[in-house]
């Protein structure tokens, strides 16, 4: 028993002189909480706003962007940033601020898309096979293995040769090169939490497998996933970016910012503008969720609870 | 009829070389309305005994039975009504996310209870709570606190027995005596019976009218806890024990 | 040269966590000698964190301040962490609760004692090896040389426990501080460990500072007893005197054990008089 070092006595009155009176209030005190947490690290604050901001810059598209970014105007083309163009044209004359702008929902879309099919299903693997252990266990586990045995790009690219390029299959691709690690995270988890007391208490009640893994089991394992899928938000975006870069993920003339990067290759030496500027989008972006991911992982780890 | 009987229980974990003889021929039986003890030291095998009969470890030969109704290997959810545990260390035993009215509302769901606010605001003045810990988490409550959750949790389905797993060797000397008091006076008022694995013999002489001793896996004696401090044990094993107690204890003039 | 110890008087330790100050130990003092002083509380009482404070072992945002922390000609409050590393291990050991986490896993048992004693010895190896053969066999271990071949989870919590005062005692050191050091193990073990140590320190006239939560145990092992409760000392006594003890913390806490040869139908239950957090 390490010492314990609470306050005064060791029965005293608990720390909340607050009794939340349902359980709604619960929720909402606990997440406050982790909001002030989170505010209090300054490179988290600005993981989150950069985060932030790339969600309102996609939902205020229309209203932000200064051109239409799609229509081409050849006489204005490569022009360098000035007061007209802020970040300057490309070789169709587009306006590269507003091909950015509109860019940003493309991002978002694939980071969500990709962590709302990853996040549940590398859950479900995962828990069921720490849980049920076993046959199950084996099976899951030897397909995990396969995935994880390639390296993502190959495997997108594999799989993007089968789908046919395109946004959609894209996502599909790196969705499907993204899940294992999540799984043998939530399996890791698992299996330390299948022989704890409060799930030894909740068995012994009656409950059924899967009440127990969706409300014991899941609730523990969410911090790390949590954490982990920020973290891969940011792989997600290169990747997404390097299938752009390619050529096989989003088509002309989305503007998606690894297409304009590997557009603009040709004219990069004279207009470092076309490279320079996506470019800096995607470090900035990754670099947030990166951060974000970290002050999560502070703020969330049960152990310091 | 006894409440809980055990008859030539045995069990073993592991296979080939590594196999591990937990339990030899254990017989056990407790009355109705009775508070038994069973102490030993670790390795022993008392609380493999509670985790068999709570329905925890499947894989034991020999015969099992909670008010007279033969305990299966994968035992029905109405077993849960009849027999719950209380374990050992508060600080594991709830669901860290979990508020309190979650905690205590869960085996009502499960059961399919009714009048789900009531019970659960009747188990808590039982246990010597109130209503306001009901939506607090389990970090904000004291050890001491925990415990009775826990106990509460365990007595919301009406049991007639409660296994109770080193109850309150985790907790503060002045805890622990809220605890046992409580845990007396449950007892009486809802006429439970309490089969008990605890170190403790001064805990044991408190709570419990018999007492077994268990040595690696058997049971070496049975006695009344009242003859423990009498010198009445016969097999040395509880003799050494009753000694090492004793030799940490008070002196005859004590308070 | 008197045979005093330690001086501590007033001793403070804060706790710093970001803009949250945790007080806890309040003027805490007492003297030791070669004598078995214990130490007795409830978690959070703060009995761990004196001992701790001793050996400087926490976090350097705490904040320790006393009117004295003397340890033989050391002025312990002062010294450096240099200073200090040459203190601990070699003139003020500590013993902690579970050999399970406080010996390293993958090394053998008897290379750790070896290591403990080079440390602070220049001395070959096997030299080493020798004298901890000798220390094993000083802690009653039957066949030292198998047992310095094991690793700690090849053996009992009894034989850690001892393995663990070996490691310890093997510097000579002029204090102990013991944390608990029982309370991990099974009653039929603790009385042989307990007697180790008994021996050890009586031979080398050490001086022990027992922590521990059991004021059974310590009643009749040893010399002197500090009841702490909330950070502060709020009784100090002989170990044989405790039944006469005068504070109602103390009483209540005697109470309110539950003893084979003392039978009650309810225990009598302490009652928290918020009085004695200010004396």
């Amino acid at each position: 028993m390490i010492a314990n070092i609470s306050s005064s006595g060791s029965s005293a009155k608990p720390q909340a002189d607050h009794s939340p009176a349902s359980s709604v209030d619960a929720l909402y005190k606990s997440s406050l909480r982790v909001l002030r947490h989170l505010l209090r690290n300054p490179m988290t604050l600005a993981g989150l706003l950069v985060a932030l901001l790339l969600v309102v810059v996609a939902a205020f598209a229309p209203w932000i962007a200064t051109h239409d970014p799609v229509v081409q105007n050849l006489a204005n083309a490569l022009q360098a940033p000035s007061a007209a163009h802020w970040f300057g044209t490309d070789e169709y004359g587009r306006d590269i601020f507003s091909r950015l702008v509109y860019g940003s929902r493309i991002t978002l879309y694939i980071i969500t898309l990709v962590t709302v099919i990853v996040g549940p299903i590398g859950l479900f693997i995962g828990t069921v096979s720490g849980y049920f252990g076993g046959l199950v266990d084996t099976v899951f586990m030897r397909i995990t293995d396969i995935f994880i045995s390639f390296p993502s790009l190959v495997l997108a690219l594999a799989f993007i040769a089968a789908l046919g390029p395109g946004l959609e299959h894209a996502v599909v691709a790196i969705a499907l090169t993204s899940w294992p690690p999540i799984a043998r995270l939530a399996r890791a988890e698992t299996l330390s939490l299948r022989k704890a007391d409060f799930v030894v208490a909740v068995e012994l009640q009656g409950a059924s497998s899967t009440r127990i893994i969706l409300r014991h089991i899941v609730p523990m394992c969410l911090s790390s996933v949590i954490i982990r899928l920020t973290m891969n938000m940011a792989g997600i975006i290169l990747t997404a970016a390097a299938l752009g870069f390619l050529g096989l993920g989003a088509q002309a003339p989305l503007p998606e910012w690894g297409a304009m990067i590997s557009t603009g290759r040709r004219y990069m030496l004279e207009c470092w503008w076309l490279v320079a500027v996506p470019g800096a989008a995607i470090m900035l972006v990754s670099l947030a969720f990166n951060l974000l991911g970290d002050g999560l992982r502070d703020i969330l780890d049960p152990r310091s609870e | 009829m006894s409440m809980i009987q055990a008859q030539a229980l045995n069990l073993s974990f592991g296979v080939g070389p590594a196999l591990n003889q937990v339990l030899h021929d254990v017989d056990l039986t407790v009355e109705d309305g009775e508070s038994f003890g069973l102490v030993g030291e670790s390795g022993s095998g008392k609380t493999t005994v509670l985790r068999c009969l709570a329905g925890q470890y499947r894989h034991w030969t020999g015969t099992l039975s909670i008010a007279g109704v033969a305990l299966q290997h994968k035992p029905p959810k109405e077993h849960f009504r009849k027999v719950q545990m209380v374990f050992q260390d508060p600080y594991g035993s709830l669901h860290p996310r979990h508020t309190i009215d979650t905690a205590l509302r869960e085996p009502l769901t499960i059961h399919a209870m009714d009048e789900r606010d009531d019970r659960i605001n009747d188990i808590l003045v039982k246990v010597g709570l109130n209503e306001s810990f009901r939506y607090r988490y389990p970090h904000q409550l004291s050890g001491g606190q925990r415990q009775r959750v826990a106990i509460a949790r365990a007595l919301i389905l009406q049991p007639r027995v409660l296994l109770l797993d080193e109850p309150t060797s985790a907790l503060d000397v002045s805890v622990q005596a809220e605890i046992l008091n409580l845990l007396a006076d449950l007892r009486q008022r809802e006429k439970l019976t309490y089969l008990m694995v605890t170190h403790d013999l001064g805990v044991v002489s408190h709570l419990c009218d018999k007492v077994a001793v268990m040595q690696q896996g058997r049971i070496v004696e049975r006695l009344d806890s009242q003859a423990l401090s009498q010198d009445l044990a016969s097999h040395e094993y509880t003799r050494m024990l009753v000694q090492a107690s004793r030799d940490f204890s008070a002196q005859a003039a004590s308070a | 040269m008197s045979t005093l110890k330690l001086n501590v008087d007033s001793l403070n330790v804060r706790f710093v966590n970001g803009k949250k100050v945790m007080h806890a130990v309040r003027d805490v003092s007492f003297t030791l000698g070669r004598e078995k002083l214990a130490i007795v509380g409830e978690s959070g009482s703060g009995k761990s964190t004196v001992g701790r404070s001793l050996l400087k072992l926490h976090p350097a945002s705490t904040q320790i301040s006393a009117k004295a922390l003397q340890f033989g000609d050391v002025d312990l409050l002062g010294a450096s962490e240099k200073a200090m590393q040459k203190i601990r291990g070699q003139r003020i050991s500590m013993i902690m609760q579970d050999p399970k986490y406080s010996l390293n896993p993958v090394v053998k048992v008897g290379e750790q004692i070896a290591e403990a004693y080079l440390a602070h010895h220049k001395a070959s190896r096997s030299e080493a090896r020798e004298r901890v053969l000798l220390m094993l066999e000083k802690v009653h271990i039957r066949d030292p040389q198998r047992v310095y071949n094991l690793y700690p989870h090849e053996v009992s919590g009894g034989m850690g426990q001892r393995i663990m005062i070996a490691m310890m005692v093997i510097t000579n050191p002029e204090v102990i501080i013991a944390d608990e050091p029982t309370s991990a193990l099974d009653v039929s073990v603790r009385q042989q460990v307990l007697n180790v140590l008994e021996e050890l320190v009586v031979e080398q006239q050490m001086g022990l500072i027992f922590v521990s939560h059991d004021l059974n145990l310590v009643r009749n092992y040893c010399d002197r007893v500090l009841v702490m409760y909330a950070g502060r000392v709020v009784e100090s006594l002989a170990a044989c005197d405790l039944q006469y003890a005068e504070h109602p913390y103390t009483r209540g806490l005697l109470a309110a054990l539950p003893s084979m040869d003392n039978r009650r139908p309810r225990l009598p239950v302490l009652q928290r008089d918020p009085l004695w957090l200010t004396c």
